[in-house]
């Protein structure tokens, strides 16, 4: 089964040279190849108690990344490009198949001066009609048409697709979660942006929803001046019909959604802002909408630039989950934010960000009660083009009001520096900083460590060095551990060639225990390509 | 998906495969897709990548998730607010790099490029010690380079 799946593969390999030779059609644009490939060795070990090692695989690894692009006309007006992206390997970190792994295998077409321009892609790709229908990155086939409109300002779109929402080649099962979809679009200068969406899901691979539906929506956006407004309208109104999953397991049902957004901005103020509402009903599970089913959502922000760079912006949003449940779940949230220099006279010396938010959330039956305070600020300094200091600080505090031992609060602080330093030719950047964290609640935690980045670089060497260490305190002192790690990675480039080394050594030390120490080291040697190859 | 098997959704920092809201203009997708596109670099990306995930469970997240990704506010509240205080995720492995699209604007060169991240998210639970989960799945990173005007 496995070996008849690659065989699309190998086929869509060996028309490279096929289409290469193509290529030198009269009047035709060049073609260009460029990528790159990574041969990979890397070694995991540990030593001590080797259940507590980040590294859940020990031994030596190879890895060889292949990455490449092609593209060109073999006619004026129409265009190809083969995109492959895969690795050889037998690493359980890069891949949880061993051997040739295809990850990003895609074939395009166009041609521009046809009577009826068109796309063709197949393989690997994003189709994105409309959020409610069809946002999913697919191994598919689709062909797009541009009709001529006849009309100056207008252009129409109609995209057809069938594909499989699947991760791997390898293991390619396209009844698992199948895809059918077309999309009518036209775009026109004066009437707005319209879109009917149409798409079929059907899966059969034994999951736990089974059946096909399907989803149809209507899009549509339309800018317009209202006064000394300048707006945008936009929205989206769909229907679901088909196999949902449900708390009984898989049941036909219908659903509806609907958004609605206006974006507007002062023409002649600096003010900006946004309203939106969303409804989306018990049952629009749409599979390759990205939309929360029995949903309702409305929330409104704007923003005020001031002269002297200061943002504001403020916003209130409502969420309710389970709408429809009789336990409706409702989350109020407001916040504000304000950031830009701090001094009007030399606003690149100093900069800062204060961020805060309340949030209140409950559900009917009064199981959930809760409310949450978050803070966060943020200064940077800039003593001179050499010298920065980034300071950050936040607190969240969570009231939960079901019980009396579940409050949370969380306290963070992180100051940081960097500096460039130039000696005889050799370019340094120097970070160091700390790192402060605790969280209060049933049990209280705390993490405190230092950290250092260095970065060197002269010529066509790079040095990197990473070091740090902290300490988790836990309330009960035998559960405290300290972590130090130390990161080196080493890159010389020498034309079209790069080698380099990394070796990155963490300990665990627990107060109690055993301690863990794990290593990985690794070496690489890339080499990118950038060819035209005809003209 | 195996984003579910990783962690509560609202730990992660960009988890699943998210499209930027497109409510307007898919028709205006022209079709010039071979004409000036350059992929990006599979190892810029997994700097990028490093980047984003070494800043998990710090205030610097902030800076890297999009206005526009959804419930941005509540994922952030959830790290800071009940992600454990030594929980940090680890990169494994970086593949599958695919440039969805890209453009030019403003003297730069705006490129969504979709990823995938092996990740392991790493604490020390008070009562069980050292614990570790992995997990697999999509990003979608929006990267800009400086270009020269033409």
């Amino acid at each position: 089964m496995r070996l008849g799946r690659r065989r699309p593969l190998a086929r869509a390999l060996v028309l490279l040279p096929a289409l290469a030779g193509v290529a030198p059609v009269a009047q035709a644009e060049a073609w260009r190849l460029t990528g790159s490939n990574t041969l990979r060795l890397e070694t995991y070990h540990a030593s001590g108690d080797e259940d507590k090692s980040p590294y859940a695989d020990r031994g030596t690894f190879y890895v060889n990344d292949l990455n490449l692009s092609l593209s060109g006309d073999s006619a004026p007006g129409k265009s190809w490009r083969i995109d492959f992206a895969g690795a050889l390997t037998d690493s359980p970190y890069r891949s949880k198949f061993g051997g040739f792994v295809p990850e990003v295998v895609r074939i395009s077409h166009e041609n521009r001066n046809a009577t009826l321009p068109f796309r063709i892609d197949l393989g690997d790709q994003e189709v994105a009609l409309s959020p409610m229908t069809m946002q999913r990155y697919l191994k598919a086939g689709r062909i797009t048409l541009q009709p001529d409109s006849y009309r100056d300002g207008r252009k129409y779109s109609v995209t057809a697709f069938i594909g499989a929402d699947q991760p791997h080649w390898r293991d390619f099962d396209a009844s698992e979660d199948a895809y059918q979809g077309l999309g009518l679009h036209m775009q026109d200068s004066k009437l707005g942006n319209y879109g009917l969406n149409i798409v079929r899901n059907s899966r059969d691979g034994g999951g736990p929803v089974e059946g096909s539906q399907w989803v149809a929506s209507a899009t549509g956006f339309k800018g317009f001046t209202l006064g000394s407004q300048q707006l945008e309208l936009s929205g989206e109104l769909a229907y679901l019909r088909g196999e949902v999953s449900t708390a009984k397991g898989s049941e036909r049902r219908e659903g509806h959604g609907l958004n609605l957004q206006l974006d507007g901005k002062h023409q002649s103020r600096p003010l900006d802002y946004r309203l939106r509402y969303d409804r989306y009903s018990r049952d629009f599970r749409s599979r390759g909408g990205n939309v929360p089913a029995d949903n309702r959502a409305m929330a409104a922000e704007a923003g005020w630039n001031f002269d002297s760079g200061v943002q504001l912006r403020g916003r209130l949003q409502r969420i309710e989950d389970r709408v429809s449940s009789g336990n409706r779940l409702r989350t109020d949230a407001a916040g504000a934010s304000v950031a830009g220099p701090l001094r009007k006279s030399r606003p690149q010396a100093a900069s800062g960000k204060l961020d805060l938010q309340v949030q209140r959330r409950g559900n009917a039956r009064g199981t959930v009660k809760a409310r949450s305070v978050d803070v966060q600020a943020g200064v940077m300094l800039n003593h001179s083009d050499k010298h920065q200091t980034q300071v950050d600080v936040g607190l969240t505090h969570i009231d939960d009001r079901t019980r009396a031992d579940a409050d949370r609060i969380s306290k963070r602080v992180a100051v940081t520096h960097r500096a460039k330093v130039s000696v005889k030719g050799l370019d340094l950047t120097l970070a160091p900083g700390v790192a402060y964290q605790e969280a209060r609640s049933r049990r209280g935690e705390a993490s405190f460590g230092p950290s250092l980045e260095l970065e060197a670089r002269k010529d066509n060497h790079r040095l990197t060095v990473q070091v740090g260490s902290s300490s988790f305190d836990a309330e009960d002192s035998t559960r405290s551990v300290d972590h130090e790690r130390v990161s080196v990675g080493y890159e010389y480039r020498r034309g079209q060639h790069s080698f380099g080394a990394n070796i990155e050594r963490s300990l665990r030390d627990p107060a109690e225990g055993e301690s863990t120490e794990s290593w990985r080291g690794g070496v690489y040697w890339r080499y990118d390509f950038d060819k035209t190859l005809s003209r | 998906m195996i984003l579910k098997k990783f962690l509560p959704a609202a730990l992660l920092l960009a988890g699943g495969f998210c499209v930027l809201p497109a409510l307007a203009d898919p028709a205006a997708e022209p079709l010039t897709h071979a004409e000036g596109f350059v992929p990006v670099d599979p190892a810029l990306v997994e700097e990028s990548v490093r980047d984003v995930f070494e800043s998990w469970n710090s205030p610097a997240l902030e800076q890297w998730v999009a206005s526009a990704f959804p419930r941005r506010d509540r994922m952030l509240n959830a790290v800071a607010g009940r992600a454990p205080v030594s929980g940090r995720l680890r990169v494994l492995s970086v593949g599958g790099v695919d440039t969805l699209s890209q453009a030019r604007e403003d003297g730069a060169l705006v490129s969504r490029v979709k990823v995938t991240v092996r990740a392991q998210l790493e604490w020390e639970d008070p009562r069980n010690g050292f614990q570790r989960q992995v997990g697999t799945a999509d990003y979608v990173l929006r990267i800009v380079r400086q270009v020269p005007r033409p």
